[in-house]
């Protein structure tokens, strides 16, 4: 509509134009428009809201493969089921946690999704919405660690250790210490602290060095001692795929999921929860308070709870079911890190991270940075 | 219709047709830069919080080495990035001044299509040539500094940076370049100059002008570059700009972010000041003829 | 002796380092749009092998389409709003209509001095005080003070190289100032006018900062949508949004070029437009 006052300038006389130099612009908004429109955005109707009576769900995801999985498994499903739509929009479980606090239900979403245990916070300071249990019948048959009181269960459980390619490393790391080797001075990446496979990793070099949550000193001094060895920090696990398999990198900290999705593409990497310890972390979908959708959005919840959709969850993007019903198949069972493997594995204290993940943030980013 | 009105009414009449633009201004523009400004003196709480007024967050900047170092690195890189496309810019502007029609057009469209693209596009490409197998680290060969070519080092960021730029300094050049009366080349070169003497003594310094206003738009940009520091420097490689981003969306440290900001402005601005003044005593066009 | 071995110097280096140029302004287009058709699912440059299928994927993907949609309606009526501001002030600003024109018009350039995300996040801190969702008319409004200043720019200028004796012969001879306006000026700037607007259009269209601080979720525009792509879902489909964007810019690019060639460029010596 705006264009029309461009277009609707008489053609005529402009050969007599004095600014010739500015006519290599001409006619590049009307084209940009027709190409584009010609190039498949000519059903406009899908730019917002959709048809009368199917409501649209706005749901944040962590890209890459953990998206694509929810895309394929869980929301043709419950599109088909409800009736509705749901548009999922990548943010990272952080910077979801600071879009809420900055504009809570004026974010726009209705269901954010977290990994590293920001439901405690964001429950605390009224963000998200509890769960009606009425409203999710699923969430009564979870685990124990996927539980998170009056909010929402954990969906899947996922753990933090070290990928490696198994052509060059030799042999297989068992320890973080095993990231210090000088044989691969250059060559072990790290997740940024901006995620929450890098928070952890924070968290368990501080630990496995004698910290705790109120002194982090040794945490930090572990990570400056491994930047000759590492090669670079990466935010997001589609970095981090690139990197090692391409073979930048020999060594890389990620989570099970990732990890179970490379061997699925038949590259050759392991995977390896330490022995000196890891972290094991639920990740969960949360009603946004003040939400509008958010009877659908706990019919979203108890979706991703149901049995059957935690095995095909599973089985595309490699992450462990929390409900006591969902069985893997035997093959599936075994590439994944076991139940009994992750129960040996520690939680992070939310209430110390989400109180001092700003500190933490600032001085790892001071320690990586070249 | 405009016979009876008075000299003062017709003179605030003609003030009407700014009104809009004004009106615009004021409401987006200069009460959000007011709004950087006064919450750049506020004191952060915690995340999203702000407390009473404060000159803390300036001199955490101005002494935190780490944060002196992000606008240090960000002057560098607009610094770098503006001699950078002149250089490379100035023998394309040329040949797109003086050259064949044919290569006029060429050099039209390889200019105007980078200028048409998004620079996420264009940063988005410099991955794919930085990347490990990319087309770039196979031609650098053992030239190649790191495993990983140039992605995430500051000579990536500085190629990226000065490729989402030039075309802004060709134009710059070229409309410069392109309006230098070719008389005075023919008096030069039929006074017995040779075609390079010509070049060195008349074209390069009467387009100096040219030269300067290019590399000043081109800091400018640069200062507040985001999106190519973001994706090509990775999370290793900051400059202000990220570090405004990363502040004000992920960590919401709003007043630390605001600091960043006014001082960047500033140091923009004094660029822009030092210009005007300095292509006044010149004769130039002044700050507004480098969008020309 | 030398002036031939310059010569030879500007004859042969100078397409040398064209060349080069071309190549390096080249480069990363290219190399996307030849991403695009890789077989591989990670991006791959050579290509592996050639498929459509990512193209056909991006064409049929509703959220593509929307993002597309969304940066076109937002950026034409960003457009939209800078010619309704900017173009009578560049009116009465060309003509030196008020007092201090001149600071005046260094007034309106100042939005692309200024490091663009500091008032952007001016903007979002505004709309967090007020405790409200960033309407979509709040992106449109922040674009146009983007663009304004290129578009009062382009018009000043065409209207500045206007000869007034045109104007002048008009009023002698008893023409109405509104049939001036209508008739003389108005055609003769209109192509200027038209490209600023263009200029504006693609500008708005490929902003990424102002729509990453302030749009939400549900107004996901082009360059965000392919930045988020980017930095998280990096594979050859974010190559073949690219490409039919290159493809776009390479099209337009290529028609005003000729359009430019068709008509004279150079200019005949001695006219008086050399000025200014």
């Amino acid at each position: 509509m705006a264009l029309r006052s461009g277009s609707a300038v008489p053609p005529t006389g402009a050969r007599r134009a004095a600014d010739r130099r500015r006519s290599a612009g001409a006619g590049l908004a009307a084209l940009l428009a027709v190409g584009l429109a010609a190039s498949g955005c000519t059903s406009s109707g899908t730019a917002s809201g959709g048809d009368e009576g199917t409501r649209t769900l706005i749901v944040t995801s962590f890209g890459g493969s953990f998206e694509t999985a929810q895309k394929q498994v869980l929301i043709p499903e419950f599109e088909k089921r409800y009736n509705a739509k749901v548009e999922l929009t990548t943010l990272l479980s952080g910077p979801a946690l600071a879009k809420l606090k900055a504009q809570g239900a004026n974010s726009g979403f209705d269901v954010v999704q977290f990994s590293g245990g920001q439901e405690v916070e964001a429950g605390t300071l009224n963000l998200i919405a509890p769960v009606d249990a009425a409203a999710v019948p699923n969430a009564a048959s979870v685990v124990e660690q996927a539980k998170r009181g009056q909010y929402a269960p954990a969906f899947a459980l996922n753990s933090t250790g070290i990928i490696y390619n198994t052509e060059k490393v030799t042999p297989a790391p068992t320890s973080w210490n095993d990231l210090y080797d000088t044989r691969y001075k250059g060559r072990v990446g790290l997740p940024d602290i901006s995620n929450t496979s890098g928070l952890n990793t924070l968290y368990m070099l501080n630990q496995i060095n004698g910290g705790s949550g109120t002194n982090m000193k040794p945490g930090y001094d572990a990570v400056r001692r491994l930047m000759p060895n590492l090669h670079s920090v990466y935010r997001d696990g589609a970095t981090m795929t690139q990197l090692l398999g391409d073979g930048t990198i020999d060594m890389a900290v990620f989570d099970s999921g990732y990890a179970y999705l490379l061997r699925q593409q038949g590259q050759k990497v392991g995977f390896v929860l330490p022995k000196d310890g890891s972290l094991v972390y639920g990740l969960t979908m949360n009603v946004v308070a003040g939400s509008k959708n958010a009877d659908l959005a706990q019919k979203l919840i108890d979706l991703a709870l149901e049995p059957q959709i935690q095995v095909e969850f599973a089985k595309a993007a490699g992450y462990v079911p929390t409900n006591t019903g969902a069985t893997l198949p035997d093959d599936l069972a075994q590439t994944l890190p076991v139940r009994s493997e992750i129960e040996r594995l520690s939680v992070a204290d939310g209430a110390v991270v989400s109180a001092n993940r700003a500190a933490w943030t600032e001085e790892w980013n001071k320690i990586v940075a070249k | 219709m405009t016979a009876g009105r008075t000299r003062g009414g017709a003179r605030r009449a003609a003030w009407l047709p700014l009104a809009p633009v004004l009106t615009l201004y004021a409401i987006q523009f200069v009460v959000p830069m007011a709004l950087v400004a006064v919450t750049s003196f506020r004191r952060h709480e915690s995340a999203g919080q702000m407390g009473g007024f404060t000159t803390d967050n300036f001199t955490k900047i101005l002494q935190d080495p780490y944060y002196l170092g992000m606008l240090g690195r960000s002057l560098l890189l607009a610094g770098e990035t503006a001699v950078l496309t002149a250089v490379l810019g100035y023998p394309i502007a040329y040949a797109l001044a003086r050259g064949p029609r044919w290569l006029k057009v060429v050099l039209l469209v390889v200019v105007m299509v980078p200028l048409m693209t998004s620079s996420v596009v264009r940063s988005f490409g410099w991955m794919v040539l930085f990347a490990r197998d990319g087309l770039f680290s196979t031609l650098a060969g053992p030239l190649g500094d790191g495993p990983a070519g140039l992605m995430y080092t500051s000579t990536g960021v500085l190629v990226a940076t000065a490729h989402v730029l030039l075309p802004f300094m060709v134009l710059t050049l070229y409309g410069v370049l392109d309006r230098l009366n070719p008389t005075l080349v023919h008096a030069s070169m039929n006074l017995g100059a040779s075609r390079t003497g010509t070049f060195f003594r008349i074209t390069l310094p009467l387009s100096m002008n040219g030269v300067v206003a290019g590399m000043l738009l081109v800091f400018a940009t640069a200062t507040s570059a985001f999106v190519t520091p973001q994706l090509i420097g990775g999370t290793r490689y900051r400059v202000a700009a990220t570090e405004i981003y990363e502040q004000s969306i992920n960590l919401l440290n709003w007043p630390l972010a605001s600091a960043m900001a006014v001082l960047l402005v500033a140091i923009a601005l004094l660029t822009m000041a030092v210009y005007t003044r300095l292509s006044r005593d010149t004769g130039g066009s002044g700050a507004t003829g480098i969008i020309g | 002796m030398t002036r031939r071995l310059l010569t030879w110097a500007e004859s042969a280096v100078l397409p040398v380092v064209v060349t080069v140029l071309v190549l390096f302004l080249a480069a990363p287009l290219v190399v996307l749009v030849a991403t695009a058709f890789t077989e591989t699912r990670y991006l791959a440059f050579p290509p592996h092998g050639f498929t459509l299928t990512w193209f056909e994927g991006v064409l049929t993907d509703p959220t593509w389409r929307a993002a597309a949609w969304n940066s076109l309606i937002i950026a034409a009526m960003s457009v939209g709003v800078a010619a309704v501001v900017g173009a009578p002030a560049a009116i009465v600003l060309a003509r030196r209509g008020v007092r201090a024109a001149s600071s005046l018009t260094l007034l309106i350039m100042v939005p692309i001095m200024v490091p663009s995300i500091m008032y952007v996040l001016g903007l979002m801190l505004g709309y967090n005080e007020l405790d409200v969702t960033v309407p979509t008319w709040g992106i449109v409004l922040a674009l146009a003070v983007l663009t304004t200043p290129y578009l009062v720019r382009t018009l000043m200028a065409a209207l500045e190289q206007l000869d007034p004796a045109l104007e002048e012969a008009a009023l002698s001879l008893g023409a109405s100032r509104l049939r001036i306006w209508v008739e003389i000026l108005l055609p003769n700037v209109a192509k200027s006018f038209f490209s600023g607007l263009s200029l504006a259009f693609i500008l708005a269209f490929d902003e990424l900062v102002v729509p990453l601080f302030l749009a939400g979720p549900d107004v996901p525009t082009l360059p965000v949508r392919i930045y988020s792509s980017v930095a998280y879902n990096v594979d050859p489909s974010v190559a073949a949004v690219s490409s039919l964007l290159v493809l776009v810019s390479a099209l337009v690019a290529v028609l005003s070029a000729r359009d430019n060639l068709r008509k004279p460029v150079t200019r005949k010596d001695g006219t008086p437009d050399g000025g200014a």
